[in-house]
């Protein structure tokens, strides 16, 4: 059985000469929620945009479901849904208008379109809303409409690009036990996310894009062991300059991280902290952390 | 039979929530596409020059609206990224095309009864004359939706802001200044520039048909000049529409 998603030395050079994506290569099985992180610009938008067949890539290829986005994008368009970045609704329609609508282009019939998009909308937890004119509901309760239509797809891949932006940490939870429970249906999810949390909750495989190249690849846990550092101690009122031998020392302000090479000087630090009048708090790396980390901390 | 399913399926889509939400928009839309013009032709043309500018009215419901959902609803999916959510269904193109235009028909619909239902009852048309009327009227809906979707093409990254101003002076250009409301002749001399404009050269048809004009040259000129643009836009329309981008 081929893999749900194929690409293979992806890239893309825009008319305008930006280099969006380079020689990136990538898979994702069937039944697997792959997350591509990265900084804006990186290149995430533009490879659900070639996945999904809506961008011409300028060389290498993508192959989703077994075929090619390319030369067969109509055999690859009733495998896959699309929640793109920024989408809006039409003010005018409800969240249940604007899912059973494109439930509908789907190819089912109206009652079934009907009864998908009641199931969608309850779970993204819309279902009391589901009747209101877009234009009374909040950011939030619409992007969960634009969710709610890729849910209700018989899609067996989704790409969801940056589907969670705007969502408070409730509804954000909701939505993903809606992911993993597609994915336990044996449907394949392709996120984009900058929540770093959020990746290393849903994801079974994660894909780190920078400047378009993907920098690395594999389970969370695997991308958090490609950085030495396995803990960190958040130092609150300056005076960590001392501690710049434990490991890397990242100022914020009147904050500092103290990213530790070796987890086993975290008690000393912390007596040491205390004795200067410092707060400090120890705690395994985040995935933002290793994300820091892995792209360098640039700042341009 | 699918392409067909899902360009009503679309044309439902972008129409009937916002009429069965905002049933003001079908008063607002009578009002400024036909009403509106009507009651200055008749404060100002009096009674005698009403069966013209019913018309006016009837010719141009659909045309004008069709100018608005063929370019400024592309542009407004666009900025939406409800295109990028079609471009990735299994759905045609020309369903997505089809759909956007009939919507504008659906919208229409209302002005379209109430003006024709006038002009029935002022008795300028047969039920044939009528049929035929409504022909060249849906030709012109034709002709134009494709001038739309060819602005919207070349005007694909326009801010929705800019579109609707570009697109309200072309609908004032086509449907309100040229002969629409009034008749070709007024323009003396210059009559035969109405046969170029596609609601001029619709209403020019109508209003022969409800023995407003003779048939004449002109008549005869619209009918083919509708029939050449609406090939030749709708040629230039799919040799320059992407539905994917490069």
């Amino acid at each position: 059985m081929t893999e749900a998603l194929e690409v293979e030395a992806l890239s893309k050079v825009y008319k305008s000469g930006t280099q969006a994506l380079t020689e990136v290569t990538l898979t994702a099985g069937r039944g697997q929620l792959l997350t591509v992180i990265g900084r804006n610009g990186a290149g995430k938008t533009t490879m659900v945009r070639i996945l999904t067949t809506q961008l011409v890539p300028t060389s290498g290829t993508a192959r989703v479901m077994g075929f090619d986005v390319v030369s067969a994008p109509e055999k690859v368009r009733p495998h896959i849904a699309l929640v793109p970045q920024e989408a809006q609704t039409n003010q005018s329609m409800s969240p249940w208008d604007y899912v059973y609508y494109l439930t509908k282009l789907e190819g089912f019939s109206s009652t079934e379109a009907k009864s998908r998009a009641v199931d969608a909308l309850i779970q993204v937890d819309l279902n009391g809303l589901a009747r209101k004119p877009c234009y009374a509901l909040s950011g939030g309760e619409r992007r969960r409409a634009i969710v709610a239509a890729a849910i209700a797809s018989n899609a067996e891949v989704l790409f969801l690009d940056e589907p969670t932006t705007g969502l408070d940490p409730i509804i954000r939870r909701q939505i993903w036990a809606s992911l993993r429970k597609m994915v336990e249906k044996g449907r394949t999810i392709v996120l984009t996310t900058h929540l770093m949390e959020e990746a290393e909750m849903v994801s079974d495989k994660i894909a780190v894009v920078d400047h378009g190249r993907l920098v690395a690849t594999g389970t969370p846990s695997e991308i958090k062991g490609t950085v030495k550092a396995k803990a960190r101690v958040v130092l609150k009122g300056n005076g960590g300059d001392g501690f710049g031998s434990y490991g890397e020392l990242v100022k914020l302000g009147d904050r500092e991280i103290l990213y530790l090479d070796r987890p086993e000087d975290a008690n000393e630090i912390i007596s040491k902290s205390l004795s200067k009048g410092l707060s400090a708090e120890v705690s395994p790396v985040t995935m933002e952390d290793v994300f820091y980390k892995l792209l360098g901390g640039q700042t341009d | 039979m699918k392409t067909f399913a899902d360009a009503w399926t679309i044309a439902k889509m972008k129409s009937v929530p916002d009429m069965k939400r905002n049933p003001l928009t079908i008063a607002i839309l009578l009002l400024l596409t036909g009403g509106m013009p009507l009651t200055f032709v008749y404060m100002f043309g009096g009674a005698a020059n009403l069966p013209g500018g019913l018309v006016g009215a009837f010719v141009s419901s659909a045309p004008a609206l069709a100018l608005f959902a063929s370019a400024q609803d592309i542009n407004f999916d666009n900025y939406t990224k409800l295109r990028q959510i079609f471009v990735s269904k299994p759905i045609r193109p020309v369903a997505y095309v089809l759909g956007t235009s009939l919507s504008s028909l659906i919208y229409s619909a209302p002005g379209i009864v109430l003006f024709g239902a006038l002009l029935l009852q002022r008795g300028l048309f047969t039920p044939t004359t009528a049929l035929l009327a409504a022909g060249a009227m849906l030709l012109g809906w034709v002709v134009v939706s494709s001038m739309g979707f060819i602005v919207s093409g070349y005007l694909i990254n326009a801010s929705p802001y800019s579109m609707n101003a570009i697109i309200n002076i072309f609908a004032f250009g086509m449907a309100y200044l040229t002969p629409v409301y009034y008749p070709a002749s007024a323009l003396g001399s210059f009559s035969w520039l109405s046969v170029l404009t596609p609601i001029s050269a619709a209403a020019n048809i109508v209003r022969t048909l409800g023995g407003l004009a003779p048939m004449d040259g002109l008549t005869l000129m619209s009918l083919a000049i509708l029939i050449v643009e609406g090939l030749l836009f709708t040629l230039v329309f799919v040799a320059r529409s992407r539905w994917r981008e490069e």
